[in-house]
């Protein structure tokens, strides 16, 4: 069975996929499976990790923690999810129109739009954050717009967070959805107008199912990050909220629990996994989301 | 012309009945400079199978897209079934397209494909798995049913195409080019299928094409379109035999063009003097005016040939055989007489090669009757 010309092939495929796997394999796989581990045993009395096989982490993170319940770390989790949720849909709200709207222009200008849309990207997000925050601020020129107006004040506060991480997060989702829009084959919308679908039938059956991968791929790009985001709802939401991703650190730096961090890290992932599993296979194939 | 020859009329489709289905009326549409339709007007009955053909962007396309709906006339007015069409939206109106690319819904199986229409109208299951299943067997289907459309042939989509449009019982049923990407001895075939289909279903198929052949096998009568309106209207016997302008003679199958002059015109005949000779002609339409420059056509097939025995009569021209090409039920000669090249045709009707030779001088008789004067 050794074909010399199928193995020259083989070894050529390993030296093109190599580099990439290894990387993966040194710097993700093997990290991940670390954490995994750690989050089965528990920290010393100074922080230092104990082989100690243990659930206790994980019995803490639902609220079962050495001092009775507590929902502190179920509310943080939530909290994070459910900012991660907001977020997507509003970007999915705000990107399906513009999307749209970038591909149906004519060509000259879609690429204009497009970098338009990229532009953010130039500056760090950082940057862009203490941006909104000195344009949200109460003395700040959007602020005081906002209080002649009579207005509550937007920053620090939840508002504020959002109007940040949509502004950082809607590119991820304008790009892929753009990239499936431009393909639509806009006969089939013809076709189902002339087979009696009303304006609401046509994009549930004729557009919806053709844009279905980028809009897949623009919700999780969106979502994921989002979840563990935690730099903006600290920046612009008043530092007082605990996020997942700030509390994840909190334990890894401050607290120097290594195991407790771990165990909140491989359930977030387990959750983020779980939920896109369920995504997929309803959305999967046929592309009938609704 | 006296009356058209009687051979036409056994061709002419029987007289129709009953109302129109369609009545445009000055239809105009622009798109930017491109005038895509120039103040079209036409009447199509119910129960007719009509065709529009023309060469591409002649708005053939344009005018279907308007009677479904999927297009809007800058000015103008369109009837459709007796109501008019302007504020009627294409998902109301009960006529159906079959597409020029098919349009199937790739993410659909063949059934649901089909039960689109059905669904969107929202009739009870049972109803639509009967009149599914029903087109299905018709259009011949049924051993389709589970397959996605990626996984079927050209003809294959054709049909299916046809039964989603069918099934829901249209009134007037749209064809744009159904036949185009199919190769040739499918598109035959599924022509004769979609006659037949359109017999049987009574309704009115307006059929758009770029096909002379389709056309002229398929339809009861024929528009031929250039350039954003109709120059000629009629059955397909009528306009082979009886093109009343250079482009249509030049559309639909193949011509000999003779330029020329009248010299005279009396007793319902017209005589034309050109370069090959004099020509009788029967006197058509048109007022005959003396001196004037005409052209003629004749087809190919109409053309007699005969051994050289006389010349100097008026239709009958010496010539010369350039070229001759054999093609199984027919041999087409190039022949040149008084330096006028000409084509001509002769039937194989007998397994007896009675043909001429290149090289050989014949005589070329062109019947008065089937000679046309055009009218540009």
């Amino acid at each position: 069975m050794t074909d010399p010309g199928n193995s020259r092939q083989t070894v050529r495929a390993a030296f093109v996929c190599g580099p990439g796997l290894i990387w993966l394999l040194v710097f993700l796989l093997v990290p991940m499976l670390l954490i995994l581990s750690v989050s089965f045993i528990s920290r010393g009395a100074y922080g230092e990790l104990e082989w100690t096989v243990t659930l206790e982490n994980y019995r803490r993170l639902i609220g079962f923690g050495a001092l009775g319940f507590d929902p502190l770390y179920p509310q943080i989790l939530l909290r994070s999810l459910a900012l991660g949720a907001t977020t997507a849909f509003l970007c999915l709200l705000m990107g399906m129109p513009l999307a749209f709207f970038i591909a149906r222009l004519p060509g000259r200008f879609r690429a204009a739009a497009l970098l338009l849309v990229v532009i953010p990207f130039w500056t760090s997000l950082l940057i862009r954050t203490y941006a909104w925050q000195i344009l949200l601020a109460p003395e700040g020129w959007f602020g005081s717009i906002l209080r002649h107006l009579g207005m509550t004040e937007l920053y620090p506060g939840t508002l504020a967070v959002l109007i940040g991480m949509v502004c950082d997060f809607l590119p991820f989702f304008v790009l892929p959805l753009y990239a499936s829009v431009e393909k639509i084959n806009w006969s089939l919308a013809e076709a189902a107008m002339d087979l009696g679908a009303s304006q609401w039938n046509v994009f549930r059956h004729a557009i919806l199912p053709q844009i279905s991968p980028g809009l897949t791929a623009g919700l999780i790009l969106v979502f994921l990050p989002a979840t563990g985001q935690f730099v903006i709802p600290d920046l612009l939401g008043g530092a007082k909220t605990v996020l997942l991703g700030n509390a994840i650190q909190q334990q890894f730096g401050q607290s120097r629990d290594w195991p407790f961090g771990a165990a909140m890290a491989v359930a977030a992932l387990a959750l983020v996994i779980a939920g896109m599993w369920l995504f997929y296979r309803k959305s999967g194939q046929k592309g009938e989301w609704l | 012309m006296t009356a058209p020859t009687p051979t036409l009329e056994k061709y002419v489709a029987p007289p129709l009945s009953g109302g129109f289905s369609i009545e445009a009326d000055q239809l105009t549409r622009r798109f930017g400079e491109v005038t895509a339709l120039d103040r079209v007007s036409v009447r199509i009955h119910e129960g007719e199978f009509f065709s529009l053909l023309g060469p591409s962007g002649c708005g053939k396309t344009t005018l279907l897209r308007m009677i479904g709906g999927l297009e809007m006339p800058d000015s103008g007015r369109l009837i459709l079934l007796g109501r008019d069409a302007a504020d009627w939206p294409a998902h109301q109106r009960p006529v159906n397209t079959v597409f020029q690319s098919y349009a199937l819904f790739p993410h659909l199986n063949v059934v649901d494909n089909v039960a689109f229409g059905l669904r969107m109208k929202r009739l009870p299951e049972s109803e639509i798995h009967r009149r599914v299943q029903g087109v299905m067997e018709m259009t011949r289907i049924r051993e389709l049913e589970r397959r996605f459309p990626a996984e079927l042939s050209g003809g294959q989509k054709q049909r299916v195409a046809l039964a989603r449009a069918v099934v829901n019982e249209p009134k007037v049923l749209l064809l744009d080019e159904p036949l185009g990407a199919l190769d040739l001895k499918l598109r035959k075939q599924l022509q004769i299928e979609l006659h037949q289909l359109q017999r049987r279903l009574g309704i009115t198929f307006i059929y758009v094409t770029h096909d002379q052949d389709e056309a002229l096998v398929m339809s009861d009568r024929i528009a031929v379109m250039n350039e954003g309106r109709i120059v000629q209207l009629d059955t397909p016997a009528q306009l082979y035999e009886r093109p009343r302008t250079r482009f249509v003679a030049e559309f639909l199958g193949a011509c000999n063009l003779i330029e020329g002059e009248i010299v005279e015109a009396a007793s319902g005949q017209i005589k034309v003097r050109s370069a090959a000779g004099m020509f009788m002609v029967a006197m058509g339409s048109i007022a005959p005016d003396i001196r004037s420059k005409v052209t003629l056509v004749i087809r190919p097939e109409r053309i007699v040939l005969s051994a050289l025995t006389q010349s100097g009569q008026p239709n009958r021209v010496s010539a010369e055989i350039n070229d001759v090409i054999y093609s199984g039920a027919e041999t087409r000669y190039s022949l040149c007489g008084g330096a006028v090249p000409f084509h001509c045709c002769l039937i194989n009707s007998s397994a007896v090669r009675d043909g001429f030779a290149v090289g050989e001088s014949v005589s070329a008789y062109f019947p008065p009757e089937s000679l046309i004067l055009l009218n540009d």
